[in-house]
């Protein structure tokens, strides 16, 4: 029986500063042109944080031998969990001495330097739960285990903040009773649990903020905004269902191991924050839905190819695929913007692969080709079609470890396909006039290709291919208004092969390092995200970049806003005493 | 004995936790937001919200000035394209639709409680909702009304008829006057003070505003076949109730001051930032050929007010120029005129929420149409209408203009007396309200031979805009698919 207390503390204090930059108005632009940079203000901002979070468990352990072959182990115990957090941060705009940086030198008020102008942020969230873990062992090769745990949160409503978590395991040591030589280990598992996700602090509460802009200081008049997101009064945890069948082969003493995995999931009540249609009154809604239905393959190969004294080759690849499908999300709801984008969005599409995303698209008649306006030669702008899927099909990674002696190099690289991504980099570029598109005719007007007219009516079309009809504006408004208007334009393959890491490393032998008096001395250099190799489609940037406002799950929109990912080599030192 | 204890300790260890006061885990109130705040707190957000509905770019404001070429775009800006080309789309202007739900009437509605000592907010509220609403149908046709603004009970509301929104704006507006009048009599009723930033809790005011709605709604219809009896009937109405219609400006102003996101919204976005440098959407805008000669041909001394003049004298830009003339810089901003120093007066100028101007047309309308429907003859409303506009940009001499012989300047001299009228009010909407005069247009044709952009592919600008996107994304059970013809099919009030 044990006892456990666990505290963990961590406060952080900060003070960041920033010098003014003026604009000398003597930069070579004609008077009277606007758009110069604007000049560049100083502001000092102290802040603070502290968070404590306490753990508290009870355990009670037991190991019973019910016969001669079957033993079991049981645990029972309880676990308490509490978090709590506060920040605060004081900013002072538009310093009267400069270089001076302190917030008694504001022009102005004081202003909060946290999200939404806030000056302090608090939360706080508990639970506690009670659980029990039996385990049953049959002759050391077969174990069956059941745990199960009732968890309650201080996050939902006393009437619905209550979940029970089972979980039940088979496993079976086969290579115990089977005599083949080269296998040293191979072991069968199967297994189903049920676990939930919590909501965040405070998510349930529809809360006021303060208008941006109020209070007005001459008459010290001050305003709230009603909440934009509307809580549904029935939101509960989200619940995920795994079933899972494990594979672990161990061959010639290692030198080969080999472990698989296949899951299904199926998460249903996801937490979404679903956003509504303008008339509603409100931004969003914060609701469970739908489910979605998950399978996913986990390959690992690992091969020792060479071992010698001297010199050893390592290699390990891996193999992963997981695909979402969404089963259902609201009765009479066939699809759920995740994003809040209009024209280009990730959604959850009945029936399809999740995430999808959705964008404006051409207009085509049944054989593809584009339908345009003959009035003016452009593309007629679609509503939203799905356009793909923005997870990989699969994932493939490869390790390779070489070592001499001390030295030791090693090299991962990883390849994703099967997915696309929505650049807001390359929609941009087409408006500013900096894509390779916009050039594609010399800035001319031109005959959109494989463009059709549509010579019937919008019951009965009758679509004849466009052999003259040219279109508006190639000089310019044609890419900024029409062109860009189809974010069809901007889905981009995201497949991507990356050199992730190369290291090289060297630790100094047992008997140089007892001179020293360590026990261990590395060092090594090491080079990261060292190459990409994307397809011709994507001149853009690393489909890894996330631009996405919304629910976690929804990835696939590239932004354009960060800063694009970087490359970095490094040098290690790792000593041990 | 040693286990007996042992299995002691566990019972009481699991009975503590499992049987945790509730109150234990009852710390999820939010510290750092309010669950509930006064309406006092509420009611200016929401008129800020009305006004930046207006004032701020590409919102209604802007929308008419470009339809109704009061604005252009001046040489080395490519600003109005999409504008100028009538690219009309469901994200076209969509802010139209999101900011009024979104911001302006998800506020309002709020108020909108029968609960006791509530009858001032609840009135305010009802009127500045009809006050949006109508808009939203001028705009969009049907709307979601009667299902509208239930959060998250009702996330589909349905489309309904754009006229019978209009018959219960009149209900509504009737609901809100009798409810000031319920609350004068009550001793607690909460009563609005400096939070009105319109009226500072004047409730008579409120009642001559809504009666103006009630008018802009009524002269709306006055086009309509068989609408006569019901017209006479709400006229008939409004002089019972004995309020009368707003005699001043309707302005708001919340304590405008030269500081960032606290200056006026038409001055932030269309004048000078905080370091009182003239910004982009300043030197953009400029006006069009067609209302500087219209201005100047009536004589009309507002034109150096509506629009500031270059020392080469008024130039305006034609609409969707594909080639501005050489050499660089003809059409430039320093000779083409910009907004003027009447709509652009300062950072913490008052805005406009409905203005004398309009109010005295619209009983110049109605009188026209009928005299029995308002006192006062159209000629002595038209005159104070026009009146009101000089007074508002700071003109002089009005009489003068109003008696000058000129038709469509001078009343009598008129000969088509509902295109002096309308035409009047366009000029009086520049810059203001400028979405008004496109509605206007869209009912009456005036101002007639009025030009359309250079780069328009339709023969007439659209006359109303499509449902957006945001909603479809939404609701899109219940946006009535397929749209109409943006370019033909007009709102149920024109004919």
């Amino acid at each position: 029986m044990s006892g456990r207390f666990g505290l963990n503390n961590l406060s952080r204090q900060g003070k960041q500063w920033r010098d003014a930059q003026p604009y000398s108005t003597d930069n070579h632009l004609p008077e009277g042109t606007a758009g110069r940079p604007n000049p560049v203000t100083s502001f000092v901002e102290d802040s603070e944080s502290q968070s404590h979070q306490y753990t508290v468990d009870f355990i009670a352990e037991g190991n019973f031998n019910l016969s001669e072959k079957i033993t079991l182990k049981a645990i029972l115990g309880t676990s308490s969990f509490t978090s709590q957090f506060r920040q605060s941060a004081y900013r002072a705009n538009n310093l009267s001495i400069a270089g001076f940086y302190d917030l008694s030198n504001t022009t102005g008020q004081l202003v909060g330097g946290l999200a939404g102008s806030a000056f302090v942020n608090q939360s706080e969230r508990k639970t506690y739960g009670v659980f029990g873990d039996f385990a049953f062992g049959y002759d050391n090769f077969l174990t069956l285990s059941l745990t199960g745990r009732n968890d309650w949160t201080s996050t939902l409503d006393s009437n619905n903040n209550r979940y029970f978590y089972p979980s039940a395991g088979l496993s079976f040591v086969f290579s115990e009773l089977i005599d083949f030589e080269p296998l040293d280990y191979g072991k069968f598992t199967v297994s189903n649990a049920t676990v939930y996700n919590d909501l965040g602090a405070y998510q349930i509460n529809e809360t006021y903020g303060r208008q941006v802009g109020f209070p007005y200081s001459s008459t010290g008049l001050n305003g709230f905004v009603v909440p934009g997101t509307a809580v549904s009064p029935e939101v509960r945890k989200e619940k995920i269902a795994t079933t899972e069948f494990g594979l672990n082969l161990e061959f010639f003493k290692r030198r080969v191991t080999l472990d698989a995995a296949y899951y299904m999931t199926k998460t249903t009540d996801l937490i979404t924050t679903a956003t509504l249609a303008p008339s509603t009154g409100a931004n969003s809604l914060l609701t469970n839905i739908g489910s979605i239905k998950g399978t996913g393959l986990e390959l690992s190969l690992g091969l020792g190819i060479i071992e010698s004294d001297g010199f050893n080759w390592d290699l390990n690849t891996n193999f992963t695929m997981n695909n979402q499908i969404v089963e259902e999300i609201q009765p009479g709801v066939t699809e759920l913007n995740l994003t809040t984008g209009t024209v280009a969005s990730i959604y959850a599409v009945v029936d399809e692969d999740f995430p999808q995303v959705k964008a404006t698209s051409y207009v085509r008649d049944p054989q593809g080709r584009v339908v345009i306006n003959p009035a003016n030669g452009n593309p007629i702008v679609g509503g939203l079609e799905n356009l793909g899927k923005t997870t990989p099909d699969y994932i493939v990674g490869l390790t390779n470890v070489f070592s001499y002696k001390g030295l030791k190099l090693t090299a991962t690289l990883d390849y994703r396909t099967g997915h696309v991504f929505y650049s807001q980099l390359a929609d941009r570029m087409e408006f500013t006039g900096r894509s390779q598109a916009s050039v594609s005719s010399n800035r001319q007007d031109f005959i959109f290709p494989n463009s059709v007219i549509n010579t019937g009516t919008v019951e009965n079309p009758v679509y004849v291919a466009n052999t003259n009809i040219q279109v508006t504006g190639g000089r310019q408004n044609f890419w900024t208004n029409t062109y860009n208007d189809i974010k069809e334009n901007y889905i981009i393959d995201g497949t991507a092969l990356k050199i992730r890491e190369l290291s090289l490393s060297y630790q100094l032998a047992d008997k140089a390092m007892d001179k020293i008096g360590v026990s261990k001395l590395s060092i090594g250099l090491v080079a990261r995200n060292i190459l990409t190799w994307l397809p011709e489609e994507n001149r853009f940037s690393d489909p890894e970049f996330d631009n996405s406002i919304g629910v976690g799950n929804a990835i696939g929109i590239g932004g354009y806003t960060q800063a694009p990912p970087t490359r970095s080599f490094g040098l290690n030192l790792n000593i041990e005493f | 004995m040693k286990k007996i204890l042992k299995t002691l300790f566990i019972a009481i260890l699991t009975l503590s936790v499992v049987s945790c006061d509730e109150s234990y885990l009852d710390v999820n109130t939010d510290p750092n937001r309010p669950l509930t705040v006064s309406p006092d707190l509420i009611l200016p957000v929401a008129q800020r919200y009305s006004v930046y509905s207006k004032d701020i770019g590409r919102r209604t404001n802007t929308l008419g000035n470009l339809l109704m070429q009061n604005w252009s775009q001046a040489d080395g800006y490519s600003w109005y394209q999409s504008e100028f080309e009538y690219v009309l789309n469901t994200t076209f202007y969509s802010t139209v639709w999101d900011y009024q739900y979104l911001n302006a009437l998800k506020q309002y509605h709020v108020l909108d409680l029968e609960i006791p000592n509530y009858e001032y907010y609840s009135a305010i509220s009802k009127i500045m909702k009809a006050y949006h609403f109508q808009i939203l149908v001028d705009t969009y046709g049907d709307i979601p009304y009667f299902e509208a603004l239930q959060r998250g009970e009702n996330t589909t509301p349905v489309f309904d008829n754009g006229l019978l929104v209009y018959e219960d704006l009149i209900v509504k507006l009737d609901e809100a006057i009798s409810l000031i009048s319920t609350g004068a009599s009550n001793l607690e009723v909460l009563a609005p003070g400096i939070d009105d930033t319109m009226f500072s809790g004047d409730m008579t005011k409120w009642k001559q505003l809504a009666n103006t709605i009630k008018l802009r709604i009524l002269v709306r219809q006055s086009d309509m076949a068989g609408r006569d009896a019901y017209l006479s009937t709400e006229f008939n109405k409004i002089k019972a109730e004995g309020s009368g219609f707003i005699a001043e400006d309707v302005l708001s102003n919340p304590g405008y001051a030269n500081q960032a996101n606290q200056q006026s919204p038409f001055w932030a976005s269309y004048g000078q930032n905080t370091d009182n440098e003239y910004i982009n959407n300043y030197y953009a805008t400029c006006a069009t050929p067609f209302v500087i000669n219209t201005l100047t041909t009536l004589g009309d001394a507002r034109i150096d007010f509506i629009y500031e003049e270059p020392a080469t004298g008024h130039l305006g830009v034609d609409q969707g120029l594909s080639n501005y003339p050489l050499p660089n810089g003809t059409l430039g901003e320093a000779n083409v005129s910009n907004i003027g120093d009447g709509l652009l007066k300062s950072a913490e100028q008052s805005s406009v929420v409905f203005s004398l101007a309009e109010a005295e047309l619209l009983q110049a309308e109605a009188a026209f149409k009928n005299p029995s429907y308002v006192d006062g003859d159209a000629k002595s409303h038209f005159d104070k209408g026009v009146a009101a506009s000089f007074d508002y940009l700071g003109a002089p001499d009005p009489t003068a203009y109003t008696s000058s012989g000129t038709n469509l300047a001078d009343y009598t001299a008129s000969t088509n007396k509902l295109e002096a009228i309308i035409t009047q009010k366009w000029i009086a909407h520049n810059g203001i309200d400028a979405i008004q005069s496109w509605f206007d247009y869209n009912r009456t044709g005036f101002p007639s031979n009025i030009p359309v952009s250079l780069s328009s592919p339709t023969p007439d600008r659209p006359v109303r805009l499509f449902w957006p996107a945001s909603e479809i994304s939404g609701n899109g059970a219940n946006v009535p698919l397929p749209q109409p013809d943006v370019f033909t099919t007009k709102i149920f009030w024109a004919n």
